[in-house]
């Protein structure tokens, strides 16, 4: 167990990420969590995928024989696993005004959060020999990064994860339409956003991807603030992307707010489910590990 | 509405507080970024009218709740007569005391008193008990009863009778009433005209409330009446079978009354009428009619108003007209003497009754000075001192009372009087001091023709020589006189010389004192200082200046009864078995009563105004009633004020012993009868329900939910 904070769990705790070095200490640290969690020695490495245990039998290779199953059950097993698949994976950042943004049980920012989570995954698939790529955007799109599986392009990545904008603007179908001119062969594309400016031309577009064998993942941030509406007494809401003002108190319409959260919310995974988008929601109030479980399990 | 504590309404002003406060707080609102705009935005659209509304309900909540409290503090109350309060709800005893007296009799009051009996009774429930008391009534009350229909009946029976009521006593027996009863609520229920002559003496003890039921409309109203307040009647002094009949008219109204017609009935017709011009508010005037009545005899009379007033029984006064038919005369003889001629009274006695029969007009009695001592002066209608030597101190002044009440004194003169004595005692009873005795001559002297004097000028027009100034009446200058007194000049105001001798100097002299008169005669009635008992003019002289003096018929002094008060009738010697009372004579069936003398009274309680005959033992076969206790009774004069009593002048008779239980006072309902109600409870509870419904609209909709959650069990959302 590392000397930092960590949340209920295990898992560190969003909040003190901010204070964890650079990016890099970062990643390392939530990688390493992330392992724990799927309970897998993260030295195993390899341009494989792990595929099936079988127990051993005279002709395999002793090498392959796991040591802690063994350990456990008192068997031998051997690893099986399937050739590398050259996966690309496109990280796509949100950097609107809208994701600078974090309420008191937060910690850290819509924006600082999903970039974390991005670094996570990034070195999680470099460390896999797997090619990354990244694009942030805001009112339009800002920088892209080619996937590569250099060691060395992990710094790239984590500068640009370190630069994110955040001003006025979402242009999502813009950078999913830069990532689908650029993007090479069979490439999982991950879209980090709070997917408030999000309509229908953007899930078309999300569905277009899937079609053309893209494997597409929205990663949905959301401060739990905005889900909940928690202020009280009147209070003047200020826009972040200059879409104005409000003088209300929040009691009057924390219900009829929250109802439509909720539909909005509701639409998007449908939206999402319908095209095959993999969708994953999540407040800032989680730990990262956790969420890039809920990722991950599935694909180990 | 009214208020107690006015001041408070400047907190009315304190409504304008939500209205700045909702200001301030709109400028101290926090400032916050947030990323969901657009959404928060879309909702408020759709709630903002509700919320626009929730907020001005709140606004005018708390601005009702400030102006209601304002309007508590300040104690606001109004008058009702409407409802029921807590105690009422009760099982509740009632005594309903009923004011029967005569000014009750007025048909409009009446009405609504019977009314509002009706209403009270009507408003009992089955297990309420009550009892009916009126204030005429003189046998103890029944007992409370739960048998409504009886005392409905009885309440209906009910009516005004024509004497004063006895409000303490009724109240009293009222509380002894309710002092028997179990029930936790008890009352008394007053229904009355409460008119100011109700509230005399000590108020009664009073633990109980009383609730005035008053018939009056208003507290001011002014009742319009006139009353005969009474009747009196003399004999005219100078007409023999003449009348004076004085009727008093009282204007009990508060504006003046004119033209109002009189009239004075005998034996139940009309028989004379007058009109008074004018009687000035609160006040009395004296109508007077004369009645010349030339057959004795005792008569049912009355004088009536023929005026439309709010109050009729006071309007007919009866009373019982008796002529004299006999003059009572006392002679004390200063000279009494075995042998006829030289007694004092010989001549006298013989002139007034010349056949000493018994029903005679004049009843002469004669004593001695002595015995006048022991004689009841006031049986008697004349007095005459025949040559009385002298009168002590003591008896001088029992006979000047006796003048001054309307008897008549003769002072004759003769040798025996001690001049000095006389003018001692005498001094306030004889028109003129006595100076000493003249003699003209001896009754022997040969010269006595031409000294002695006689009878001169006199006053023809005076009564007792009006009959002298006709034909034959010169006799009595024929009477010689040898001897009479001289008298002291005196004050000429006090006596006028009636008759007078030849040498001018005074024979007969009157003095006015009171109601009554003394005459002296300067010379004797008997045959020692004249020869004038021997003339023609001696008797008829004798007796008309006896009927002159005499005491004039008259009511002064007659008993006065009202209708409800008890009539004692000495009827000793008169009845011995029983008396038969029959009246009011002018009814159309007069009630009959028979009564049992007791040691030697008979006790009578009339129940209605007029005139009662009293018979002894029979009153059938045309038997005649005994005239001298034919009576008279009237309505009770106190009735006829009607001016109401002060309410508040009737809740300080009556609080300050009720208010020692605490639980009892005089509630007035209606004009009188408001009773204060009080909002500022009402306004109190609205202002905590204002102010629940504001805290219940004010709370956050978050911490009504997870209330409302923790309430119905429902876990909480984290």
């Amino acid at each position: 167990m590392n000397t930092t904070s960590t949340s209920n769990e295990g898992y560190l705790d969003p909040a003190t990420l901010e204070q964890l070095g650079n990016m890099h200490i970062r990643a390392r640290q939530l990688v390493e969590g992330i392992i724990a969690g799927l309970h897998r020695s993260p030295h195993r490495g390899g341009s494989v995928e792990f595929a099936e245990y079988i127990e051993y039998a005279p002709g395999h290779e002793i090498r392959h024989i796991d040591w802690k199953v063994f350990a456990k059950s008192d068997k031998y097993y051997v690893k099986q696993y399937e050739d590398e698949t050259n996966l690309r994976a496109y990280l796509l950042l949100d950097g609107s005004g809208s994701m600078d943004f974090a309420s008191e049980d937060a910690g850290l920012t819509k924006l600082r959060y999903a970039s974390f989570l991005a670094a996570t995954f990034a070195y999680l698939f470099m460390r896999q020999g797997d090619a990354v790529g990244a694009l942030s955007f805001d009112s339009e799109v800002r920088q892209y990064l080619p996937a590569s599986a250099k060691t060395s392009h992990l710094d790239d990545l984590f500068f640009l994860l370190d630069e994110l904008p955040s001003r006025e603007g979402t242009a999502i179908e813009s950078a999913l339409r830069t990532i689908a001119e650029r993007a090479k062969g069979r490439s999982l594309v991950m879209l980090f956003s709070d997917l408030l400016d999000i309509d229908e031309e953007v899930l078309n577009f999300l569905r277009v991807l899937r079609s053309r064998r893209f494997e597409v993942a929205v990663f949905h941030v959301i401060d739990p603030a905005e889900l909940e509406l928690p202020y009280e007494g009147l209070t003047l809401f200020e826009g972040l992307e200059g879409d104005g003002e409000l003088l209300v108190d929040p009691d009057d319409l924390r219900d009829r707010y929250m109802e439509m959260m909720r539909t909005h919310l509701d639409e998007i995974e449908r939206q999402c489910q319908e095209g095959d988008v993999e969708y994953i929601r999540f407040t800032t109030a989680e730990p990262i590990e956790e969420v890039a479980l809920r990722f991950l399990r599935p694909r180990f | 509405m009214s208020f107690l504590e006015p001041l408070f309404l400047l907190g009315l002003l304190g409504a304008a507080l939500p209205l700045l406060v909702h200001l301030i707080n709109r400028r101290k609102a926090t400032k916050r970024s947030f990323p969901a705009l657009k959404l928060l935005l879309e909702s408020n659209k759709r709630v903002a009218r509700s919320v626009k509304v929730r907020q001005w309900f709140l606004m005018a909540l708390r601005v009702l709740a400030i102006l209601l409290l304002a309007l508590a503090l300040a104690k606001p109350f109004f008058l009702s007569d409407a409802g029921v309060a807590a105690g009422e709800r009760l099982p509740t005893a009632v005594v309903l005391v009923v004011d029967t007296s005569g000014s009750m009799t007025n048909a409009k009051w009446w009405d609504r008193a019977r009314d509002q009996v009706s209403d009270e009774l009507e408003k009992l429930r089955p297990w309420d008990e009550v009892a009916l008391v009126t204030t005429t009534q003189r046998e103890i009350p029944e007992r409370l009863t739960d048998d409504h229909a009886r005392i409905k009946d009885a309440a209906r029976e009910l009516s005004p009778e024509a004497h004063t009521g006895d409000l303490r006593q009724a109240l009293q027996s009222a509380a002894d009433v309710l002092a028997t009863s179990q029930l936790p609520s008890r009352k008394i229920v007053l229904i009355s005209d409460l008119a100011a002559n109700n509230r005399a003496g000590i108020a009664p003890e009073m633990p109980y409330p009383i609730e005035l039921e008053q018939v009056r409309r208003k507290k001011e109203e002014a009742p319009d009446n006139l009353s005969i307040t009474g009747v009196q009647y003399e004999q005219d002094a100078t007409e023999e079978a003449t009348w004076r009949i004085e009727a008093r008219v009282k204007n009990h109204s508060k504006e003046a009354r004119e033209d109002i017609d009189i009239q004075l009935m005998f034996d139940g017709s009309p028989l004379s009428s007058g009109r008074i011009d004018r009687i000035g508010p609160g006040e009395e005037v004296i109508h007077v009619f004369r009645h010349r009545q030339a057959t004795p005899g005792t008569f049912s009379a009355a004088v009536t108003l023929d005026e439309e007033d709010d109050y009729t029984l006071d309007d007919t006064f009866s009373f019982v007209f008796r002529t004299r038919s006999k003059i009572m005369v006392l002679i004390v003889n200063g000279e009494a003497a075995s042998i006829a001629y030289d007694d004092e009274s010989f001549f006298l006695t013989r002139a007034l009754n010349p056949e000493q029969r018994s029903d005679s007009g004049l009843i002469p009695t004669t004593i001695t000075p002595e015995g006048l001592a022991n004689k009841n002066l006031s049986e008697y209608d004349v007095i005459i001192l025949a040559n009385v030597p002298r009168i002590p101190n003591a008896m001088s002044a029992k006979l000047e009372r006796y003048v001054r009440d309307g008897g008549g004194l003769m002072v004759t003169s003769g040798d025996q009087i001690d001049i000095e004595a006389y003018n001692q005692t005498l001094v306030g009873l004889l028109p003129k001091p006595l100076r000493g005795l003249k003699e003209l001559a001896k009754r022997d002297d040969p010269d006595a023709p031409v000294k002695i004097t006689r009878f001169g000028a006199s006053n023809h027009n005076h009564p007792i020589f009006r009959a002298f100034s006709t034909m034959g009446g010169s006799t009595l200058q024929s009477a010689q006189v040898y001897s009479y007194m001289l008298l002291e000049p005196g004050d000429p105001a006090l006596s006028t010389t009636l008759l007078s001798y030849k040498d001018n100097a005074p024979a007969l002299l009157e003095r006015q004192l009171g109601r009554g008169r003394v005459l002296l005669l300067t010379t004797s009635i008997d045959f020692e200082w004249s020869d004038f008992p021997i003339r023609s003019a001696y008797l008829p002289m004798m007796q008309r200046t006896t009927q002159y003096l005499a005491r004039r018929a008259t009511s002064v002094g007659d008993s006065r009864y009202e209708v409800g008060g008890q009539v004692t009738l000495e009827v000793s010697g008169i009845i011995e078995e029983r008396a038969i009372i029959k009246g009011p004579v002018d009814a159309d069936e007069p009630d009959r009563f028979v009564l049992e003398p007791l040691d030697g009274q008979v006790v009578f309680t009339p129940p209605e105004p007029g005139v009662y005959q009293v018979w002894a033992g029979e009153d059938s076969n045309g038997e005649p009633p005994v005239e001298e206790l034919t009576f008279a009774v009237n309505a009770a004069q106190s009735e006829s004020d009607l001016t109401g009593m002060d309410i508040e002048a009737f809740e300080q008779w009556i609080a300050p012993k009720a208010s020692e239980s605490g639980s009892s006072g005089v509630i007035t309902r209606g004009q009188t009868r408001e009773r204060r109600v009080n909002i500022w409870p009402t306004l109190l509870f609205l202002v905590t329900l204002a102010l629940l419904a504001e805290t219940i609209l004010g709370t956050r909709r978050s911490v009504l939910m997870r209330l409302w959650r923790m309430i119905t069990g429902q876990r909480l959302e984290a």
